[in-house]
């Protein structure tokens, strides 16, 4: 497994990183020593690749406050908005029309979200 | 004091002293951090009334030669600074100082996008007048570049015609987040099997509400419009006076 570290680190990684970050903040504000349990909530249209984020989590984590952190990820269904018809329809995938009217000018109003949504730290 | 039993000495009694363990809601966007640093880019560029555009594409699809057209075109009416964001080699920073304009290379190693806090350093390196052009050549990539604000006021998205029309259905996070779109290579149409019609429309399936350029920066066609566009840029917003 750490042998892909020699390989290019994709976007998961750094998001990683970035919650690491995140919480090792939390855990100075509060004098935490550790993070035992990391909750996100992800939309299926954030970008984000949920097996590579699981896969990258705990090689990230090594030697940080998160070393012993359990993952847990809420996946968020994407919705969207069409603007012609108004008709709000699930967006299974990005570049699918309006169910209704068959309009590709829509507003997508959720499931793009990468949110840390609690940690559980001691 | 003991914070299970309330006690100052443990000396006749034990017990399991661990802290406790708490739950803390974030409800934080992931790239928190990275969006302060955008931030923090774009305030310092709107302190300089300049504009800064982040040019995301797959790697050789011409960003770089576009680039050197474009400071070529304007470089007499604009002060352009350019960041390069490659895995190695300063090779674009320097084909874009021989075009006239400043460079700074930045070089990402193992990481496959350029990110606002690096970006944020880059800056440092410039001395940025008021009312200039920065352009941010981001690394070659259709898929990480798109999450990441750098800071710009515009994402403008390359695809040649050596790509395929269907670039944007494949990779529609970048196309979502572009605001402008540059197809490029369009001398090679004679010779290619690109649909161009069908890749506008594809690009709109993604975004509706795009601006598109079509352009060959090998032989200049468009380029005029492209520059006359970014140039209208600088000069609409409120000019700073030194």
């Amino acid at each position: 497994m750490f042998a892909l570290l020699k390989h290019l680190i994709m976007h998961e990684f750094s998001l990683c990183q970035s919650i690491i970050k995140m919480a090792e903040e939390v855990c100075s504000q509060t004098q935490s020593q550790t993070v035992n349990k990391v909750f996100l909530r992800i939309g299926t249209q954030a970008g984000v690749d949920m097996e590579s984020l699981r896969f990258w989590f705990p090689v990230a984590c090594k030697g940080t406050l998160l070393a012993h952190a359990a993952l847990f990820i809420d996946s968020v269904d994407a919705m969207a908005c069409c603007c012609e018809c108004k008709q709000k329809f699930l967006l299974q995938v990005r570049y699918m029309p309006c169910p209704t009217c068959g309009s590709f000018n829509r507003d997508i109003t959720c499931g793009q979200e990468m949110l840390i949504e609690k940690i559980e730290v001691e | 004091m003991c914070i299970t039993c309330g006690c100052q000495d443990h000396s006749d009694h034990h017990h399991d002293h661990k802290q406790p363990q708490q739950s803390i809601r974030l409800e934080q966007d992931i790239l928190k951090i990275n969006n302060r640093y955008a931030k923090a880019n774009r305030s310092l560029l709107d302190a300089k009334n300049a504009v800064a555009l982040n040019f995301v594409s797959s790697p050789g699809s011409g960003k770089t030669t576009l680039l050197e057209k474009t400071i070529t075109g304007l470089i007499a009416k604009s002060l352009i600074y350019v960041i390069e964001g490659d895995q190695q080699t300063d090779i674009d920073a320097n084909r874009i100082r021989k075009a006239g304009a400043d460079a700074y290379q930045i070089n990402t190693g193992k990481a496959c996008h350029l990110d606002a806090h690096m970006v944020g350093h880059g800056f440092e390196h410039f001395d940025i007048k008021p009312n200039s052009l920065v352009f941010i050549e981001n690394v070659g990539n259709l898929i990480c570049p798109a999450m990441f604000d750098l800071g710009e006021h515009y994402r403008v998205a390359l695809i040649s015609t050596t790509e395929g029309e269907d670039k944007p259905l494949k990779y529609p996070d970048m196309f979502y987040h572009a605001d402008v779109v540059v197809i490029n290579k369009v001398d090679l149409l004679p010779y290619v099997d690109f649909d161009i019609n069908r890749c506008i429309e594809n690009i709109k399936k993604i975004r509706s509400k795009v601006m598109i350029f079509q352009t060959s920066a090998k032989d200049g066609f468009g380029i005029n419009a492209w520059c006359d566009w970014l140039g209208n840029l600088v000069n609409n917003t409120n000019r700073v006076t030194v």
